[in-house]
């Protein structure tokens, strides 16, 4: 009866991903319990889940924090496979993390084989001005090429963080519904490569 | 008596003694007057002047003082005088040295003033007449003569003797005697004649008394005489230059030798004085007869002679016969007239009687003519104020008290006759019978209107409530749940307030009865309305779950969706999310007022809507939650309720007593605005009492209502004892500081109902966690784990704004039992779990996922005060997941893992070149171990590892954790290979050995296994 009740929801699996103390559990928790916590902690992985109504209609976000500190890329792919959409988080302070978001879309295109997936290209740490690194051209020209969204947030002041999840959930929507269609028409999906 | 005769008169003496001869002629020389004095003796003396307080001591003191402070004292040279009066009268004068030869007397004093004398010392003495006095003379037997003779005089004048002090009287008498002894040997020696007292010598005598005194002084004088003659060699003092001889004509002898005479020799003639003793003797007089039985027998003496000297006379003439006749005559004619006189006189004396008699009963007359007309005004006034118009007795006869101008008339004529009964009258004239028969009669009309009064009153009340109840209009309906106020029946009544006090004054019992009539009548309409709106209630709009224990927060319960929607349940809704919550929480008391638009009522503003009707604003088809009606119905019984209490307080005006005139002239403010007020106590106890007694007649249906619904909501869902609890609760403080003594104790008694009703919730709840053990699946997140999270966030909102209520220590004691017995549970679920193929990490993942739900659901719900708790089940969700994921690397490493830990002990120990010399781990055994771990035999293990942790952890409500275990898998093999690498390089350099796999291989097996699912 339970899993009945559960099948009815909508279940979106986004991933964070980035360099470490970029800020990636600080937008989490912003965005799932609405506190900022000040301290760094690094994150192993930590899973987190949530229920939203996206558009009027209740589901659910299913949020992996993943960890930006592993010295083997590989350890990423199986969580990488598990994601249907991918934040992508760099410092706006710091213009290494910057740099790095290069090979995290690299290696999400290659362990996806997809360049289509649902990806939202981030600058954290917005509120930190006197700090700021990388500026928004810059970045937003970077996001022009990968042909993604891009977004300045602050995990502290909240500004942009709601906006960055439900836009990702909303494109995760979009392509799950179109996929139903491909299906209903007999021809398979990329998704069904798996 | 011949043999001690004296010098004649004073001449001698005055030469004698200077001073003496002064003072005399100064002050006592007067003997024209019937005051004249006469001088007995004399003393010089220094007055000692003493500050105040030394003076108040010095009888008892005296002695403290030194003697240096005694001659700074010795300020006032002044003469003690002793004198006695023509009658015989011994006074004592102080007197002052005004100039060379004039004196001044300062005070004078009748022995009978002295109140103590007292003997300091040698030459001290003290003595208190009016006041202390401390005097001190030149001489100690000056001064000691002085004070015997003083103390003889005393006892011949005074029949009390004042105080002395310090007096040796045998001692005084003893040297008196001595000094007198030594005159007689001195007078004798010299061969003296002392010449006889002459009786009647010259004009100072003025009589026989005086003569004797003359005498008595001369004698003392010359007595003084001899003494100072035989004194004067051996005391020494007055120097060798002196003889007798200068001294006897002192008094005209040089100046400095006369006053060294008039100091010196002055003690002597005191002692003189005392030689009257000696004197009697010689008169043939005892010494033992006082002064005054001596001088009769004197006067007796001189009258016989006088007597015998007249009859001797007139026995000589003839005539004397003739005169005597004619005098005889005389005699008669004046018996006569004394007779008449006397007849006149008491003529005189009946008539004075008479008049006298007629006099008083004259003035007795005039009295009682006064006190009749001040009777009469008395009564006049007393008639006046006990008369009432007979205007006014119709006036409580008749007049009608169906309208309001009647009720003032019966006002005011209720006051006059109250005030006249009232008043005040002393039992006097209450006992008349004009004033009895007066108070009787209007006792009488007062009774009579008490009963019409009661008896409309009764009659009204009735009609007033029966309208009520059979009012077709206050019927309840699905939508329409309304207590109704009665603004009618309260204006109505409060009309009668005046006369309603006046009853409680002139008739309690009938004022009682009233009472509780009142409260009788508005009781049926009471209960009748708070059932129908309980029951109105409960039927149409308390949502009820389908299957009672098939609830959100029943941890036993079966049902574990939380999220399907229940037909438009409100209680469904409000729990879907969090955010929803807040908004409609049970207690958000909807305003009263706003349910008066007659198109939200959903029916015509038929006037039964009154200004204090309160309506639960609820759709037709609209459910609330049990707590949240439960809180409405409360907070309308409960608001309803203190306004009735208002309004009996002030209907009977039971906040003080009053007379209908002071009702009259300070009516007490009354307004129907004000009824909703919630007041502060101020009734005594007696009428507070009083009032919740009239209280818990008139809403006797409440209580019963407002326990039934409890018992039904927590039959419903058990949880909603809570919201019921916190609303109770709120409302007792609301009313915490009135004068609701009802409300306050049915509130508490609901309130420990609902706490028993929690108690039993949470036992219950706390065995079904505990069965939970044995029923439940073994696998994913425990019902109760998932259900603790709601319970808590409902716990929670129920208490936002309620933290200092005790249903706040309530919850938290509980959650801690609950949440105790939870993680107790789900480690023994976990402990015995047989879903999973390897038990031990079966166990690992049950404790992981329950602890990560438990704690990220409380955290997303922002349960706050589970803060500890939640850092437990985080702990414990940590340290299991690395246990897991050790665990599940050691059983795919087995052997190489054994073999690298034994060659790291050996390291530890050792240095590591000899670790390949050790028969287990030398070249070969690692060469045998390694070899038995190629990389399709990895790759193939970890694709099975991978297959096995996904199905561990397949759980719906935790998904995410499959890769979050998976990570920490991969990364344990990894941090593991990196070991086993760098033990083969640092302990068998040269042996050329490598793992079988590479790192590359296994990240490689890795990103293969990601793109396989």
């Amino acid at each position: 009866m339970g899993k009945k009740a559960k099948q009815d929801l909508p279940l979106h699996k986004v991933i964070m991903v980035g360099s470490g103390g970029v800020g990636k559990s600080a937008l989490t928790l912003q965005y799932m319990y609405g506190d900022f916590v000040e301290e760094y902690d690094p994150t192993k992985a930590d899973s987190y889940r949530k229920k939203v109504t996206l558009d009027n209609q209740d589901c659910q976000i299913d949020i992996l924090d993943t960890a930006g500190q592993e010295e083997y890329a590989a350890i990423r792919d199986n969580y990488y496979r598990s994601g249907e959409g991918f934040i992508c988080v760099f410092s706006l302070c710091e213009y290494e993390s910057f740099m790095h978001t290069q090979e995290f879309k690299d290696q999400i295109s290659r362990v996806l084989d997809d360049n289509k997936i649902p990806f939202i290209l981030v600058g954290n740490k917005a509120d930190l001005t006197q700090l700021r690194k990388v500026n928004r051209e810059e970045a937003a020209a970077r996001a022009a090429e990968w042909n993604c969204p891009y977004y300045e947030t602050s995990a502290k002041t909240r500004h942009n963080v709601d906006e960055v999840y439900t836009i990702l959930m909303r494109k995760i929507q979009q392509r799950k519904e179109s996929a139903k269609d491909r299906e209903r028409k007999g021809k398979k999906g990329k998704c069904l490569i798996l | 008596m011949a043999g001690r005769g004296t010098t004649n008169s004073m001449a001698p003496k005055a030469k004698d003694d200077p001073v003496r001869q002064q003072l005399i002629r100064a002050l006592f020389s007067d003997s024209s007057s019937s005051n004249a004095e006469t001088m007995l003796t004399y003393i010089k003396i220094y007055e000692e002047e003493k500050t105040s307080k030394e003076m108040k001591t010095l009888g008892g003191s005296s002695k403290k003082g030194g003697s240096a402070d005694r001659n700074k004292l010795l300020s006032k040279p002044r003469y003690l005088c002793m004198t006695v009066k023509t009658n015989g009268k011994v006074r004592l004068h102080k007197v002052k040295k005004t100039s060379a030869t004039s004196y001044h007397i300062g005070r004078t004093w009748h022995l009978d003033e002295i109140k103590s004398i007292e003997n300091v010392d040698a030459k001290r003495w003290n003595v208190i007449i009016n006041r202390p006095y401390a005097w001190v003379s030149d001489d100690a037997e000056v001064k000691n003569d002085f004070l015997m003779m003083l103390l003889k005089v005393l006892r011949s004048n005074l029949k009390r003797l004042p105080a002395l002090i310090n007096i040796d009287e045998p001692a005084l008498a003893n040297q008196f005697n001595l000094a007198r002894e030594a005159v007689v040997t001195a007078s004798t020696n010299r061969n003296h004649r002392v010449a006889p007292v002459p009786g009647n010598n010259g004009a100072a005598i003025a009589n026989s008394t005086g003569s004797f005194v003359q005498d008595f002084d001369n004698r003392l004088s010359i007595q003084t005489e001899r003494m100072k003659r035989t004194a004067a060699p051996s005391s020494g003092s007055l120097g060798s230059g002196m003889t007798p001889g200068t001294a006897t004509i002192g008094g005209t002898s040089s100046p400095r030798t006369g006053s060294k005479l008039m100091e010196d020799t002055e003690p002597l003639d005191e002692v003189a004085l005392m030689n009257l003793e000696e004197l009697l003797y010689d008169m043939e007089l005892t010494n033992n007869e006082d002064g005054v039985a001596l001088e009769t027998r004197l006067m007796n003496e001189l009258a016989a002679l006088e007597t015998a000297n007249v009859y001797s006379i007139i026995e000589s003439d003839d005539r004397i016969k003739d005169v005597m006749a004619e005098l005889d005559k005389g005699i008669e004619e004046l018996d006569d007239m004394d007779n008449w006189l006397f007849l006149y006189r008491q003529e005189l004396d009946s008539m004075g009687d008479d008049i006298r008699q007629i006099e008083s009963q004259n003035r007795g007359l005039q009295v009682q003519t006064s006190n009749q007309a001040s009777l009469l005004r008395e009564l006049e006034n007393l008639l006046i104020s006990i008369t009432i118009p007979d205007r006014i007795i119709e006036t409580l006869k008749k007049e009608t008290l169906e309208r309001e101008n009647g009720v003032r008339k019966l006002e005011d004529a209720a006051a006059e006759v109250q005030d006249v009964l009232l008043s005040k009258y002393d039992e006097d004239v209450a006992g008349m019978s004009a004033v009895r028969g007066r108070m009787e009669l209007y006792s009488f009309h007062c009774s009579n209107f008490a009963g019409r009064l009661s008896d409309f009153l009764r009659a009204k009340c009735q009609a007033q409530a029966d309208q009520y109840l059979n009012d077709r209009q206050r019927t309840l309906a699905k939508g329409y749940v309304v207590m109704f106020g009665y603004e009618p029946i309260e204006k109505y009544f409060i009309t009668y307030r005046g006369l309603i006090v006046w009853l409680r004054e002139m008739d309690p019992r009938r004022f009682a009865d009233l009472q509780m009539l009142f409260v009788n009548n508005m009781n049926r309409l009471y209960r009748k309305e708070i059932k129908e709106f309980f029951s109105v209630l409960v039927t149409n709009h308390v949502a009820k779950l389908e299957k009672p224990d098939d609830s959100e927060f029943v941890f036993g319960s079966t049902y574990h969706g939380g999220l399907i929607a229940r037909g438009g349940t409100a209680i469904r809704e409000s729990l879907s999310s969090p955010s929803d919550l807040t908004g409609r929480i049970p207690w958000r008391k909807r305003s009263t007022r706003e349910i008066q638009d007659p198109n939200a009522i959903g029916r015509s503003n038929n006037g039964t809507m009154y200004e204090s009707s309160r309506r639960i604003d609820v759709g037709q088809e609209e459910k609330l939650a049990v707590d949240e009606a439960f809180s409405q119905a409360l907070s309308i019984m409960t608001s309803l309720a203190a306004r009735e209490q208002n309004y009996l307080s002030d209907l009977f005006t039971l906040t003080k007593m009053m007379s209908m005139r002071m009702f009259i002239n300070d009516t007490p403010p009354f307004s129907m605005q004000e009824l909703e007020t919630v007041r502060k106590p101020t009734l005594d106890v007696k009428s507070s009492k009083r009032l919740a007694q009239l209280m818990g007649i008139l809403f006797d249906g409440l209580s019963v209502e407002l326990n039934n619904y409890a018992e039904t909501g927590y039959k419903n869902e058990s949880v909603q004892c809570v919201g019921m609890l916190i609303s109770v609760e709120r409302t007792q403080k609301e009313f915490a500081e009135s004068d609701q003594a009802f409300l306050i104790t049915m509130l508490a008694q609901l309130r420990t109902k609902l706490v028993g009703m929690f108690e039993k919730y949470v036992e219950e709840q706390f065995k079904f966690i505990e069965e939970a053990r044995n029923k439940t699946k073994r696998k994913g997140v425990l019902p109760f784990m998932r259900i603790f999270p709601r319970f808590a966030q409902r716990m929670e909102a129920l208490l936002e704004g309620n933290e200092d209520t005790e249903a706040r220590t309530l919850i938290t004691a509980a959650y801690d039992k609950l949440v105790r017995v939870m993680f107790e549970s789900t480690e023994a679920v976990a402990k015995e779990t047989v879903d999973f193929d390897d038990k031990e990490q079966g166990s690992h993942v049950v404790n992981i996922e329950n602890m990560h739900h438990f704690y990220s659901e409380l955290r997303q719900r922002k349960v706050t005060n589970l803060e500890n708790y939640m850092k437990y089940a985080k702990g414990s969700y940590e340290s299991h997941l690395a246990t897991y994921v050790r665990g599940v690397v050691r059983r795919s490493l087995l052997k190489l893992l054994d073999f690298f830990d034994g060659v790291e002990g050996l390291v530890k120990a050792k240095a590591s070149e000899d670790v390949g010399f050790h028969l287990t781990y030398n070249k070969q055994a690692l060469k045998k171990v390694v070899s038995q771990y190629p990389a399709s035999v990895v790759r193939k293990d970890l694709q099975h590892l991978y297959r096995k942790v996904e199905k561990h952890f397949s759980s719906e409500d935790e998904e995410g954790l499959l890769q979050v275990a998976w990570r920490g898998i991969q990364e344990e093999f990894i941090r593991q290979h990196e070991r086993f690498s760098r033990l083969i390089r640092e302990c068998y350099p040269d042996a050329g050995v490598q793992m079988e796999f590479s790192m590359q291989e296994l990240l490689g097996f890795f990103s293969e296994i990601a793109k396989s699912h």
